[in-house]
């Protein structure tokens, strides 16, 4: 915990010292779709996601990332705050490719809330609607547990594959 | 940035209509009896040595953990052996995002030969639309704190169980009144064993005198509801009870 504690703060940190070139905003919505728990394999969808990132750029194509995120998972709904790193390559004028990492850290919305955390890693695909805007579509592995609600069910994490369609608004441009 | 403003506020709605859910007791204070199985998609209750062959397919009430439910479940399940009780998981605890589930569900179980749905509250509702889009596929409806949305089962030549609680604060005995005109004949029971032959296309109301709304689960006193003059477990005995005569009946 204070490991992820340490990582939240240094990100923070170095968004704020990091020059600015393309700040980027980021609408996204995410098809769920499960792989395992730690009970069975699963298949087919097992809730949505709609999320705000914000992306700041670092140096050498890295950018930082955060924002908040609402998902609707197997327990109900969860709040998360997204931190992580991403890293863009532009293959042409129209197209782009985009690898993330990053850590979710929040609280599944019962009463009372209890933790919740999620690692994940995804890869997207992103093309220039216009200067300022982009559309891209990603996908990648999930990984998200609720600890406490172990207690209350026999299911408290996931690994998920999930589709994720995104709109992107550049700030600065 | 008015757009932004604009996607803060949709984001911020998506959460206030989502809300928080209502948390069970935890598993292993339960003390379930019978064979419990759960996947990402539903919680199962059926008897450790006797087959199922009718299949209770449950509804939660909305924003409450579908676990809420095991308690009262598990002992229907020890009266009648021969039943399963399939509890389904909704999207966010709400079944009005999730009605259609239960469709799916039931291909996953061909030894069960009659299939009953119900629900708790905004779960009973949503069962009540589940029938009304495949009316075939169910012998039976029972409502728990609850009333259809409109007079969709009016015509229905199914049989349906109405449970109601007389200190409920939220599905109260006004609104069962008011809406008994949406459901097919109306016959108020004068105990729980007092069911008018054949159940068909009839509706039996039953009501638990001192009971509430959140007693029909384990997970609290919900907000807008009344204090109940008798236990939860009191509350429960009488809703198997009543459930166990109906299905009897069937």
């Amino acid at each position: 915990m204070k490991r992820i504690i340490s990582f939240i703060s240094v990100g923070f940190l170095l968004i704020g010292l990091s020059g600015i070139k393309a700040q980027q905003l980021s609408v996204y919505v995410n098809s769920l779709n499960g792989i395992v728990t730690e009970n069975s394999f699963v298949g087919g969808s097992r809730g949505i996601s709609l999320g705000i990132d914000y992306l700041h750029p670092i140096k050498n194509n890295f950018n930082w990332l955060g924002g908040i995120e609402f998902n609707s998972v197997s327990w109900g709904n969860n709040m998360v705050a997204n931190i992580g790193l991403n890293y863009s390559q532009i293959i042409s004028d129209s197209w782009s490719w985009s690898v993330t990492a990053q850590t979710q850290q929040g609280i599944a919305l019962f009463k009372p809330a209890f933790y919740s955390w999620g690692l994940s890693g995804t890869a997207a695909i992103e093309y220039n609607l216009t200067a300022a805007t982009s559309l891209s579509l990603g996908t990648g592995l999930r990984f998200y547990n609720c600890p406490e609600y172990k207690k209350y069910s026999s299911i408290s994490y996931y690994v998920d594959f999930p589709i994720e369609i995104s709109y992107h608004i550049r700030l600065n441009n | 940035m008015n757009a932004l403003k604009k996607l803060v506020i949709l984001f911020w709605s998506v959460f206030l209509l989502a809300g928080c859910s209502a948390i069970s007791e935890p598993l292993d204070k339960q003390n379930l009896s019978n064979k419990f199985t759960e996947t990402p998609d539903l919680l199962m209750l059926e008897s450790n040595s006797t087959p199922a062959t009718i299949g209770f397919l449950y509804y939660p009430g909305g924003l409450v953990d579908p676990h809420a439910y095991l308690q009262w479940q598990d002992k229907l399940v020890t009266q009648y052996p021969e039943l399963k009780i399939i509890t389904v998981k909704m999207p966010s605890n709400l079944a009005v995002f999730g009605i259609d589930k239960g469709k799916r569900i039931l291909s996953g179980f061909p030894e069960i030969t009659r299939w009953i749905t119900g629900g708790h509250s905004l779960g009973g509702t949503m069962a009540a639309q589940l029938i009304n889009d495949y009316p075939a596929d169910y012998k039976a409806l029972i409502l728990i704190a609850s009333y259809p949305a409109s007079d969709i089962l009016k015509n229905w030549n199914g049989a349906i169980l109405s449970v109601h609680a007389s200190k409920d604060g939220l599905s109260t005995v006004a609104k069962i009144e008011k809406y008994k005109i949406d459901l097919p004949t109306a016959y108020v029971m004068a105990n729980d064993q007092d069911f008018q032959l054949p159940l068909q296309s009839k509706t039996h109301y039953f009501e638990i005198m001192g009971g509430n709304h959140g007693q029909f689960g384990n997970y609290g006193l919900q907000s807008g509801d009344s204090i109940a003059t008798i236990s939860a477990a009191t509350q429960q005995t009488q809703l198997i009870r009543v459930i166990q005569h109906f299905i009897s009946n069937l």
